[in-house]
């Protein structure tokens, strides 16, 4: 056979491998395939792998090499898919912009996939196709074949994971650490089992037995990836229930208090009114206007605090926003905490800033609060304000003393003891990270004021 | 003189209003005057601009069918800084936290009763005055910074230092009093600010008017408040070298 023929039927199998890697790892990840990157990948695929194969070509021609052919495969299925998937990962991250770890994992299990496709059924095409005379059609049934079912076998698996929409779960396989790297090794160890079984059993003789056993695994591998991704959703809907129900708790206390103190006002308002009757047919024009003067501002006082809170939530329309705020005023309820939500306007979330950085460093600021305000009549004020070009918030609190600033900006400074200052470094951590962020600290009548200033996206 | 404006749309309120803190001005015998009375917001944007800053702005909250109260104030804000805001509400739960932290307005004042609204107002006014008579002319140089839309004139002599914080270029400033972490590099500032400025550290640019000792042994520099700043090797040897040249 000419050479420039070998050199064709490498490419073409290289070329239909690397689409089929890229379509199984979007399709795992539940994006849709899009062209430029594809193709960016494919060529990548085939220049690193065609780099790959001339080395050991060289190698083996210059020094005799060939006993060491098995290490060469083992080290080139498990360091160089490595690599491999790792470039498919970042190629994912920049055009689909998925997360780094989730697309490795999915370029892994992606790799697991074609490789035992295209395995099997080479060894299969190699066992039963008859013997030609023609070399062309032999290399034709045992090399074009099961590279090119490789195209279709991937979209098949795809259609089915989009069908099943597989991605929701494989990304709550991610929502804990542990267990996004129990995934990551678990898809690393599929990839490299073939190349591992290999290396041990060099001679195996492939057989219906053999292929079925392996389609076999495919199956088992990814029922045990949908059983533990199923049940990673589950707990995580379970968890953001409960929370849920602790939110509505608190909202639930909020409104007993509210009606707690509308009965005592009502109680209050009856014996004024029976006054004021009294003093109106009398005919005391002065009294009644001594008793409005004075009722005028009750209302506010007594109700204004609560009603407040209640509007200022309702303006909240993100979700996870809301809880945490719920949740602190509930605390600050419980730990006789005077406390006051302004928020003005409805607050979206369209700020430069990740939800969750958003929720940490709110976290944190009102948590600092809560802990320096004074024992007795401590007071603290959360003031959330939407702007056409960015979300002002403020958290203030009084103190007993007042705290020293050229300290806190010190790393670990804290009032409380040793070891408890690490809420404010990782709060300077989350401003410096978010562009654009504005954050300001100082004292005002009497008040320690931190003021966070976001752009809007 | 300082100019105080009155800005309600409801015509008999803002009578009053003007009433009141005529009487309270002569009363105080303060620089204060003469009172001017808008009746919409633009009407105040355009007075605003006809006399001098900082001036005294008593606001109503809402303008129904225009801008809001605090959209007003703003507005006020970028032309007059260090004015002086007062609103006026008809309730008691008004967000005022909100307009104190945000556009540093001075109190709120609610409408009905005339007697409570002379004491409010009279508190307001002499509020004023002290903050006017201890706010000695500031001849010095101003710092600006750039913050979103608006830009702060910093005193030059309530800055301590720069730090840069070394993610992304950003910056925490530390004045008396305040601490402010926001995007910029200490090249642009050190270039600004010029010469009344020490590069001691890669990362610190000090005050030199606000500096105590410069500790060699410690490397570090003690500012007049006790908080130090690390000194370089480089800044300590240019430190030495000027002082080597200064002694001759």
């Amino acid at each position: 056979m000419p050479l420039s023929f070998r050199l064709f039927s490498v490419g073409f199998s290289l070329v239909c491998f690397g689409v089929g890697l890229y379509a199984l790892a979007s399709g795992i990840l539940g994006k849709k395939m899009k062209i430029l990157p594809c193709l960016i990948y494919t060529i990548y695929y085939l220049l690193g792998n065609a780099l790959i194969l001339a080395g050991m070509v060289k190698a083996y021609m210059q020094a005799d090499a060939y006993e060491y052919e098995n290490v060469f495969n083992l080290l080139n299925g498990t360091i160089g898919n490595l690599l491999h998937s790792t470039v498919l990962a970042l190629v994912l991250r920049r055009f689909l912009r998925t997360d780094f770890w989730q697309g490795l994992a999915a370029s892994f299990l992606g790799n697991f996939i074609a490789y035992t496709a295209n395995s099997v059924l080479q060894e299969a095409t190699s066992y039963y196709s008859p013997i030609f005379g023609g070399m062309y059609l032999y290399t034709f049934i045992t090399i074009f074949i099961p590279y090119l079912a490789v195209l279709p076998i991937a979209a098949i698996v795809v259609w089915i994971l989009r069908k099943s929409s597989f991605y929701r779960y494989f990304s709550h396989l991610f929502s804990r650490r542990s267990w996004a790297a129990g995934t990551l090794l678990f898809s690393f160890l599929l990839m490299c089992v073939w190349q591992v079984l290999n290396w041990l059993y060099p001679d195996t003789e492939p057989g219906v037995g053999y292929s079925i056993f392996f389609f076999a695994l495919i199956v088992a591998a990814l029922f045990w990836v949908q059983f533990l991704a199923m049940y990673a959703a589950g707990q995580d809907k379970i968890r953001a229930q409960e929370e849920t129900i602790a939110q509505n708790q608190a909202h639930m206390e909020l409104l007993e208090e509210l009606q707690q103190e509308i009965r005592a006002f009502r109680h209050d308002f009856a014996n004024l009114f029976s006054g004021l009757t009294l003093q109106a047919q009398e005919g005391d024009l002065a009294g009644i206007q001594e008793f409005m003067r004075k009722t005028s501002s009750y209302f506010d006082e007594k109700l204004g605090q609560e009603i407040q809170q209640m509007d200022g939530l309702n303006h909240i329309t993100l979700y996870p926003l809301r809880s945490l705020l719920t949740a602190k005023l509930a605390d600050m309820r419980k730990r006789e905490i005077h406390s006051a939500l302004e928020v003005l306007y409805p607050v979206d979330s369209k700020v430069m800033m990740e939800t969750e950085d958003l929720l940490r460093s709110l976290g944190i600021l009102i948590d600092n609060a809560m802990e320096a305000a004074p024992q007795m009549a401590g007071t603290v004020r959360i003031v959330l304000l939407q702007e056409e070009k960015e979300l002002y918030i403020a958290v203030s609190n009084n103190y007993d003393r007042a705290p020293e600033l050229s300290a806190l900006s010190q790393k670990g400074y804290t009032t409380k003891g040793k070891g408890r200052g690490t809420g404010l470094t990782s709060y300077r951590r989350i401003v410096s990270r978010c562009k654009g962020c504005v954050a300001r600290t100082y004292l005002k009548d009497g008040y320690f004021v931190q003021e966070l200033r976001l752009p809007a996206a | 003189m300082i100019p105080i404006y009155i800005c309600d749309d409801e015509k008999p309120v803002a009578d009053r209003l003007e009433h009141i803190i005529s009487n309270q001005i002569t009363i105080l015998n303060g620089d204060m005057g003469p009172v001017r009375e808008a009746d919409t917001p633009e009407r105040l944007l355009d007075l605003q601009t006809k006399d001098t800053i900082p001036a005294v702005y008593f606001l109503d909250i809402d303008f129904p069918g225009r801008m809001s109260g605090l959209e007003l104030a703003q507005k006020l804000r970028l032309h007059d800084p260090r004015g002086f805001i007062v609103f006026i509400t008809a309730h008691h739960d008004l967000a005022f936290e909100t307009f104190r932290l945000r556009l540093e307005a001075l109190d709120y004042i609610v409408k009905g009763d005339y007697n409570a609204m002379a004491v409010r107002v009279r508190e307001c006014l002499t509020s004023i005055q002290q903050r006017l008579a201890s706010e000695q002319p500031k001849h010095g140089r101003y710092c600006t910074i750039r913050l979103f839309d608006t830009i702060r004139h910093i005193p030059v002599e309530t800055i301590l230092y720069f730090e840069a914080l070394g993610f992304k270029h950003t910056l925490c400033l530390h004045l008396d009093n305040e601490l402010l972490e926001f995007n910029s590099s200490l090249e642009h500032f050190a270039e600004e600010l010029g010469e009344d400025f020490w590069r001691c550290h890669r990362g610190f640019l000090v005050n030199r008017s606000r500096i105590r000792t410069v500790d060699l042994k410690c490397q570090a520099v003690i500012l007049d408040n006790g908080t130090e700043c690390p000194l370089s090797r480089r800044a300590k040897t240019e430190y030495n070298a000027q002082r080597k040249r200064d002694a001759k």
